[in-house]
């Protein structure tokens, strides 16, 4: 649920020099796993047609000369201390399994040099050129300790996303997404098929999803109809790669600061690098 | 030629005579003639004609088109190619041979039906020989031939009657083939009539009114027939057979009264209202009002009005019924209509000469109160304001009948529905005051059935332990002073009473009325918090606006400004009213913990606020919510400032020595500019000019009544007592020193000379109680005495202050019915000290005033339990004789006042009369006031009671000179607004106590009837102000391709187009399905739709096609074969029985087929197209559900903002369904309008308080009071009568709970029934069929015959699946206590309860999947379709292991109680065992 209180973050933008790197150039296949992967990288394909399915998406008609990268990372200003786990190892608690191990509170997760993990980076509005079709390879959210894995992640419309459980008891996953339907199905023990759930429209921003049975259990994540979304590593780093060489607005949204930015405008360098850094006040994330 | 013998008169003169009159008769006639050519509907009817060829040219316009001859075309081809098919030489050979053998064996069906007849005559002839004989008792041997012979006969019957069935099998047979060789041909020929359908009923209509018109085909013209029709119209031979002609309509058993007679009702309004009830398919206004003047337009809303399927059809009603006016005059002014304001009088005057006809009853009613009408039939009123068939259809008139209700009109102006026990009107009636009254009314058969309304304000019965002092009269004074949005009505301070005598005496009634109430308050015992208990305001605010408080109160505070209800009071400022001081807090804590205590009769429902314990410490909210309302602190208010002795005078401020000139006076004393009427002065006794009383003829003195001389006006008090009196303040001084009681001499110059009088010193509560003491006393001596002696006692016995001979005491009641009660001694020889008998008389005039003003019919007065109401009775007040209203001097006060600034209404209509005539631009409301004032100006009801309403003391203007103090209008004046008093008025006018025979009336019964009765009680009690009753809505616009791919009838259309190609195999299923090539289907967008409909056919129909057809492999060829037949007619059937099968959407596999199947029958598709396609493409489509996203207020981007909502309905668009439960996403600029449905502003501003706070918008909706779509078909109503009448505690991520109301039995039952009213399902008592013995005798044999081997019974495996560790997440289930290590754990409601509360389908589909009931819950599909939770239960089938669940749920506890706790626990999937330590809740 977008809050209508969230002020807006100031951050500096530190434009650094574009540098050319090999790989720049192409755009990637949406990943459901942020940015901590190594992106596989394809070949833009000029399928008229599967372009045409994600036409919703773009946002005119430029004609793009190229396409680069986008980097950086999101870094949080001020002292921020470790949230205290959800669930405290071996605290009572209806299925005792899930406190084999404290559940830690991922809800804010400061890595090295203050980088801010967990933070969602999506452009907000192709602007124009091809969109490469959504993978046909499932996105996997699953639930291990009574938490799922990963915490936060993105998808595209259209891609497969499974909900697995690893864990002996069953969980209720259950989430509210503004364009499409809803998901609340129990997964059973040890499911680890999975149950399928397909995005029939993006999202502006990322879901919620949880677990009615265990309370603390939550997780973001967001379908997109383009691949250009990414969520940082636990150092706060982001790279997107193969974006439109033009001026395109990125959306920085983080569970708890909400928007860090609503659009942040950036002019892409075709066949270039351009990284900028975030910065996000630490009394944003102590709020709630 | 003179006059002779045989002639009278001269021949030539007779002549001449007899010449002119013949002339004069002959222009006689022809004028007549002329005059009678020359009626108004003649020529309306000659140009409704014309207006109706143009209309017919305009229609017929698209069918000379090429697309509809190309159309055509087309389909006379398939007629022509049909036939021809029937001419290929083997099928014509076919044919001719089974026309020749249908011919022979109808021969043979004829000729043996034939002989049957006799046969069975003569079998009947035998059957009659025989009985006869057996009458005759003629010999066995006759007896047994003739039975034989009977035999035999019958023999041959059936010989004949089998023959005959046998030839007509046959025939049946030849039959049916034959159709089916002719089905192509009959199939298209329909298709053809039914295409050319339209046309040929417009050429139908044309060719009546212009035979030889060019567009007609010329096979039909006809200029004969047009010659005819003119010379039809010429004078005198219209008479014969006239196609124009006078309109007659007699309802029947509607009369109308005429003088003494009551009479059979005629219409002839549609001679000229000629195309009134000309409607078009659908039933649409041929002549709407925007495009057509009066009289040629149709009626609106032919939906309701005038249409044969309509309630109200012009043939069984007429039009005068509803619209009065003259039916049977055909002339504009015979008509009686009537203008609806002003400026349209003038109007109509210049056009048709009307003018306003006093000596007509029932003028026509204007616009402006045309629903008045509706309340002669409609006594219930309800539904002319809430019905879900037609909507809101006399939404002024239902205002007014709320109004009346929430300000409490009816509590002094009865309004009885009963004329005996016979219905006459609406019903407004108080409620019988006791027990005993009801019982009284419910014995007498002859006596209407009781009221049933409560009165409005709250009791004062115990008003003593409440309000501060002062507190009342402050009050009273003024209430807005107070509470700005008060109902209570003002009675001070108003047009009559600014004058000096108000000055004086208001503030004695008030104190009064303060004094009475207060001495009469009966104790009530306070409760109060647990001793030590601190409350916490704090606590107390949350409390406060989470309990319920707010669905009906409103604070004004910064964060509660959302908070609109006005159920109850404001109550800002609470706390100053009450008790200062502990007593005030202990007050409002026994208030708030249960009001009934207070108040019997309240509408404040017990919310439950009991003491709980939070963090281990005791927490009483009821207290904290006292102490948060109670901040602020008390107020003190100001005693009235009630005079004390005086002479009851009032002098000139200014007494100038040119004053005194002129009234040839000397410039000394003071000056009387007014002599108060009820005032000692008034009453002053001449003195002899040495100041002794003077005496009579035979020396006595005068009585006071010879001697009574007022001091008048312009007197001027010289002396007082002998002492020079110098000025104002000197003399009101020496009065109120004097003393009352006192008797005082004071020298006046009256009128040119000095006289000595003698003033008896009083003050104004005693010139009060002797103004009404002198109503009930025979003279003024009498009055004087009990003044005198200080109490009351006229016609009272001695032996009355003794005790009765059984000791008990006398009730002074027998003797004193009055007021007058109060100033009673309390024994015989009572010394009634000054401040007892000043405390009696102010008692007593505080008694006097509340009879006076009728307190009593909104709150419950000690002592006024038997009283009447006070007011004109209203039940006809609409046909009240305008001669007994008393305008008085009404437009005199409004040429000078009138208007809220002081500014002149009379000058304000000037204004609007012009701007109307001239500028033709006048608001409603405006208009409406200018139609008032001219109905004030002619003495008419409307407006009498409009300014009854706006200024009701008004009347009294200059009257109160020459009226006593008690005869002045007693009429409060309410707060409302013009528009309020006008729906008001058009209420009150249509009580007219002329109830058309019973047939017409509405008097609902069953379901209709308890809507209604239920709508009352939900207006009652305000279920609105928590429950949403109608869900909120989003009208937008839409591409409906985007939406649903294609529709039903596009979906249709192409199976029509393609059937050929899926017989032949060149588009497969595979490939409809989406999974093949798709190449074949074309045109391309059908592709994805195709795709939907097939791969959710395969699913949803297995088991609904005819035996042999797979819907995995044989679906597509199956709808290929039914599209083919009868022009797709059985295709098209097809899918209007399977709506499963038009799901917009893909199903997911987790969902059963089955289900949606209950589900559709529970929850029917609702049509959501509100308007069709325009030229944009776009629909209009209108969504029912929760609205569960707004354009971000941030967002810029017109793309991004948008509105989301989920879906609560089945929504059926074009055919295609979406379901409960799905999205509907908008982007802001499609939207058309936005509704908050009914009901439900708490839970909605609840939600956006908890959104914040639990970060969900679902669990902030969990939280709230629910929303009651569809209830009906959810609970048992004999669990929602218990439940209303007791509310247990159902939910726990509730943060309040529904409250106990002050109900009825009759009121629970009515209000159970509505909810199951409204859904259309059976009640009171719904079987549960899972609850059946037979129900498990027959599962049990499944089970075991489905299940061989299994050593559970069908029971034990149920019970187990229910038990297992799914439910007990989070429920409290078979015995196992609900545990929680989380406040935020989600708690489900306790599973026990299920089988008395909810039916069994709505719990089978919630439990296949509950979104499609509440789409907020946090309740999961626990058993989809396609991954069973427990394999080793039931075979691993997840619809078994559901109908298992609910089967338990329904016999919870009788399981419970057979196979006890049964914790049950599956076996780890294979290769896993369960990790140390994991246990599940279900062995905890």
């Amino acid at each position: 649920m977008v809050r209508s209180n969230v002020k807006r973050v100031g951050f500096s933008a530190l434009l650094l020099a574009a540098a050319s790197t090999s790989g720049c150039g192409k755009p990637v296949n949406a990943l459901g796993h942020g940015a901590t992967t190594e992106p596989k990288v394809t070949v833009l394909l000029s399928d008229k047609a599967a372009a045409a399915t994600d036409a919703g998406a773009t946002g005119g008609s430029a004609t793009i000369a190229g396409y680069g990268t986008f980097k950086g990372r999101v870094v949080v200003e001020g002292a921020f201390s470790p949230l205290p786990p959800l669930l405290a190892q071996g605290a009572p608690t209806k299925d005792a399994v899930c406190s084999e191990k404290a559940v830690p509170d991922e809800s804010v997760v400061v890595g090295s040099n203050n980088g801010l993990a967990n933070v969602f980076i999506y452009l907000k509005k192709v602007p124009g050129g091809e969109i490469p079709p959504p993978p046909t390879e499932p996105g996997v959210i699953d639930q291990i300790g009574c938490k799922f894995v990963p915490h936060a992640a993105v998808f595209r419309v259209g891609q497969p996303l499974l909900f697995k459980n690893d864990d002996p008891v069953a969980h209720n996953t259950s989430f509210s997404p503004q364009n499409s339907g809803k998901f609340n199905q129990a997964v059973s023990p040890k499911d680890r098929a999975g149950l399928e759930y397909k995005y029939a429209k993006a999202e502006s921003a990322p879901v919620r999803a949880q677990c009615d049975f265990h309370s603390w259990m939550g997780s973001y994540h967001l379908p997109l109809n383009h691949p250009w979304g990414v969520v940082t590593a636990e150092d706060g780093s982001f790279e997107i790669k193969g974006v439109p060489g033009t001026t395109v607005e990125f959306v920085i949204w983080h569970e708890k600061a909400q928007y860090i930015n609503r659009g942040l405008k950036v002019t892409i360098p075709v066949d270039g690098v351009i990284e900028q850094e975030v910065k996000v006040d630490a009394a944003k994330l102590a709020a709630k | 030629m003179p006059a002779t013998e045989q002639i009278w008169r001269p021949l030539p003169t007779m002549h001449r005579i007899f010449a002119w009159s013949a002339l004069i008769l002959l222009a006689a006639t022809f004028l007549m003639m002329a005059m009678d050519e020359a009626r108004d509907w003649r020529s309306y009817q000659t140009k409704a004609d014309r207006l109706k060829v143009e209309q017919l040219e305009s229609q017929l316009k698209p069918y000379s088109s090429a697309e509809y001859k190309q159309a055509e075309a087309e389909k006379i081809a398939a007629v022509d190619s049909a036939k021809k098919q029937l001419e290929e030489p083997k099928v014509r050979d076919r044919i001719a041979e089974l026309e020749q053998k249908r011919r022979g064996l109808q021969g043979q069906v004829d000729l043996v039906s034939r002989q049957a007849k006799f046969k069975n005559a003569e079998r009947d002839v035998a059957r009659a020989n025989f009985d006869l004989d057996v009458r005759d008792m003629k010999s066995p041997t006759v007896l047994t031939s003739k039975l034989d012979e009977f035999g035999s006969q019958a023999e041959l019957a059936t010989e004949n009657a089998l023959k005959l069935q046998g030839i007509q099998a046959e025939l049946r047979l030849v039959k049916d083939e034959l159709a089916e060789i002719y089905a192509e041909r009959t199939a298209a020929e329909t298709e053809l009539t039914k295409f050319r359908g339209d046309r040929t009923r417009l050429y139908e209509q044309l060719y009546k009114l212009s035979p030889n018109h060019n567009l007609l085909p010329d096979e039909l013209r006809s200029s004969f027939a047009a010659a005819k029709r003119s010379v039809k119209e010429w004078p005198i031979i219209n008479g014969f057979n006239p196609h124009h002609a006078i309109q007659y309509d007699w309802p029947k058993d509607l009369e109308i009264q005429l003088g003494m007679a009551r009479v059979s009702r005629v219409d002839r309004c549609r001679s000229c209202h000629v195309n009134i009830n000309d409607f078009a398919a659908g039933n649409t206004a041929s002549f709407p009002k925007d495009k057509y003047h009066e009289p040629f337009t149709s009626h609106p809303n032919p939906e309701l009005y005038l249409s044969d399927t309509s309630p109200h059809s012009i043939n069984k009603f007429g039009c005068t019924i509803c619209h009065d006016g003259d039916g049977s005059g055909t002339s504009f002014q015979a008509a009686e209509h009537t203008p609806k304001d002003p400026a349209q009088a003038e109007e109509w005057a210049e056009k048709y000469g009307w003018h306003s006809n006093h000596f007509w009853e029932y003028p026509m009613q204007s616009s402006q109160f045309v629903e008045s009408s509706c309340l002669k039939c409609h006594h219930s009123v309800v539904e002319l304001g809430i019905n879900a068939k037609y909507g809101a259809t006399a939404p002024k008139v239902f205002e007014g009948y709320e109004l009346i209700k929430t300000y409490g009109c009816f509590g002094c102006h009865e309004i009885n529905g009963y004329d005996g026990t016979r219905p006459i009107g609406p019903d407004l009636r108080l409620e019988p005051n006791s027990a005993a009254e009801l019982a009284a009314i419910e014995a007498d058969p002859n006596a209407p059935p009781p009221g049933n309304l409560r009165k409005v304000g709250p009791s004062l019965r115990h008003v003593g332990s409440k309000v501060a002092p002062n507190f009342i009269s402050y009050w009273t004074e003024d209430p807005q002073r107070f509470r700005p949005s008060t109902k209570m009505p003002k009675f001070f301070h108003l047009d009559n009473q600014e004058d000096h005598l108000a000055n004086v005496l208001q503030p004695v009634e008030l104190a009064a009325i303060e004094a009475y109430l207060t001495s009469k308050s009966e104790a009530i015992e306070l409760q109060s918090p647990a001793e030590g208990y601190q409350p916490d305001a704090e606590r107390g605010k949350i409390a406060f606006q989470r309990r319920g408080c707010l669905a009906c109160h409103s604070r004004d505070e910064e964060e509660l400004k959302d908070i609109k209800s006005d159920f109850g009071p404001n109550i800002t400022n609470i706390h100053e009213k009450l008790k200062p001081g502990p007593d005030g807090f202990r007050w409002l804590y026994t208030w708030l913990k249960n009001p009934e205590l207070y108040h019997p009769r309240t509408r404040m429902p017990n919310l439950f606020l009991n003491v709980e314990t939070v963090g281990g410490q005791p927490v009483d909210p009821a207290a904290d919510i006292a102490a948060y309302l109670m901040l602020g602190g008390p107020k003190e208010f100001p005693k009235q400032p009630v005079g004390g002795p005086s002479l009851g005078l009032v002098y000139d401020k200014d007494f100038t020595q040119k004053k005194a000139d002129s009234l040839r006076a000397q410039h000394r004393g003071v000056l009387v500019s007014d002599v108060l009427q009820t005032g000692a002065a008034s009453r002053a006794l001449t003195l002899d000019v040495n100041g002794k009383p003077p005496v009579d003829g035979t020396g006595k003195v005068k009585s006071d009544f010879e001697r009574l001389a007022p001091v008048k006006r312009d007197d001027i008090v010289l002396e007082f007592n002998g002492q020079a009196v110098t000025s104002n303040e000197q003399l009101n001084q020496l009065a109120a020193s004097a003393g009352a009681g006192k008797r005082v001499t004071l020298k006046l110059f009256s009128d040119g000379l000095e006289r000595l009088v003698e003033v008896r010193i009083s003050t104004p509560l005693e010139d009060l109680t002797r103004l009404f003491l002198s109503k009930s006393l025979p003279d003024t001596a009498e009055v004087d005495r009990a003044l005198d002696s200080r109490r009351y006692d006229y016609k009272v016995p001695a032996y009355a202050y003794q005790p009765k001979p059984d000791g008990t005491s006398w009730s002074f009641r027998e003797w004193v019915k009055g007021d007058e009660i109060e100033l009673v001694a309390r024994s015989q020889d009572e010394q009634v000290d000054d401040a007892t008998w000043t405390k009696r008389q102010l008692e007593y005039v505080g008694r006097r005033t509340i009879s006076r003003y009728g307190c009593y019919a909104c709150h419950d007065v000690p002592g006024f339990e038997d009283a009447k109401p006070i007011g004109t009775a209203l039940q006809d007040w609409g046909r009240k004789d305008t001669s007994k209203l008393a305008p008085e001097h009404i437009l005199e006060f409004l040429h000078h006042h009138g208007e809220p600034d002081g500014s002149s209404t009379h000058k304000r209509i000037e204004t609007i009369v012009k701007r109307s005539t001239y500028d033709k631009d006048v608001s409603d409301a405006d208009s409406a006031a200018a139609a008032y004032f001219q109905s004030l100006e002619h003495h008419g009801r409307p407006g009498f009671i409009w300014q009854k309403l706006r200024a009701p003391r008004s009347y009294d203007y200059r009257k109160t000179e020459s009226k006593g103090w008690d005869e002045r209008l007693r009429m409060p004046k309410f707060p409302v607004n013009e528009k309020q008093i006008d729906a008001i008025a058009t209420f009150v006018l249509g009580l007219v106590n002329d109830p058309p025979a019973p047939a017409y009336q509405y008097r609902p019964t069953g379901p209709a009837k308890d809507r209604i009765e239920g709508e009352r009680l939900v207006d009652k009690y305000n279920c609105t102000g928590c429950h949403i009753l109608e869900m909120p809505s989003l009208t937008y616009k839409a591409s409906l391709k985007d939406l649903i791919g294609a529709s039903k009838d596009e979906l249709a259309a192409w199976f029509i187009a393609n059937s050929a190609k899926i017989e032949t195999g060149a588009i497969t299923q595979e490939a409809l399905a989406g999974r093949g090539d798709a190449e074949a289907i074309l045109p391309e967008e059908m592709r994805t739709p195709l795709a939907t409909f097939i791969t959710n056919g395969e699913a949803l129909l297995a088991g609904q096609l005819p035996q042999g057809v797979d819907p995995k492999t044989g679906l597509a060829k199956y709808l290929a074969g039914l599209a083919r037949r009868g022009g797709g007619q059985p295709l098209r059937e097809f899918l209007n029985s399977h709506p499963e099968a038009l799901v917009a959407d893909a199903l997911p596999p987790a969902d059963h087929p089955d289900a949606l199947r209950l589900m559709l029958k529970l929850k029917p598709g609702v049509s959501g197209l509100k308007g069709k396609a325009g030229k944009d493409g776009l629909a209009l489509i209108q969504a029912h559900g929760l609205i569960t996203a707004t354009p971000d207020p941030e967002e810029v981007d017109p793309e991004l903002r948008t509105y989301a909502l989920d879906v609560w309905q089945t929504l059926d668009l074009a055919g295609r369904l979406k379901l409960p439960g799905s999205k509907v996403n908008v982007v802001e600029s499609a939207i058309v309008s936005k509704s908050n449905g009914r009901g439900g502003d708490l839970a909605h501003w609840l939600v956006g308080q908890l959104k914040d706070e639990l970060q969900d918008l679902n669990k902030s909706w969990q939280a709230s009071p629910p929303p009651l779509y569809k209830e009906g078909i959810k609970v048992q109503t004999p669990w929602l009568f218990r439940f209303l009448k007791n509310p247990e505690q159902l939910r726990y991520t509730t943060v309040l709970r529904m409250p106990r109301f002050n109900m009825s039995d009759a009121e629970a039952q009515t209000l159970a029934n509505y909810f199951a009213a409204v859904d259309e399902v059976e009640y009171p008592y719904q079987s549960i069929p899972q609850q059946e013995p037979q129900y498990l005798v027959s599962v049990e044999e499944q089970f075991k015959s489905a299940h061989a081997g299994v050593m559970d019974s069908f029971e034990m495996q149920a019970w187990k699946t229910l038990n297992g560790p799914l439910c007990v997440k989070c429920h409290q289930v078979g015995g196992r206590p609900y545990k929680s290590t989380d406040p935020k754990d989600i708690r489900g409601p306790n599973l026990e309860r299920v089988e008395k509360r909810l039916q069994g389908d709505w719990t089978r589909v919630w439990i296949y999947k509950p979104t499609w009931f509440t789409p907020y819950t946090s309740m999961p599909v626990n058993f989809p379709a396609d991954k069973p939770p427990f394999a080793d239960l039931f075979g691993g089938s997840s619809k078994e292991q559901v109908e298992a669940v609910v089967f338990s749920l329904m016999n919870y506890s009788r399981i419970l109680e057979k196979l006890g706790v049964v914790a049950y626990e599956p076996p780890p999937p294979p290769g896993q065992t369960p990790p140390a330590g994991t246990t599940s809740g279900g062995q905890e």
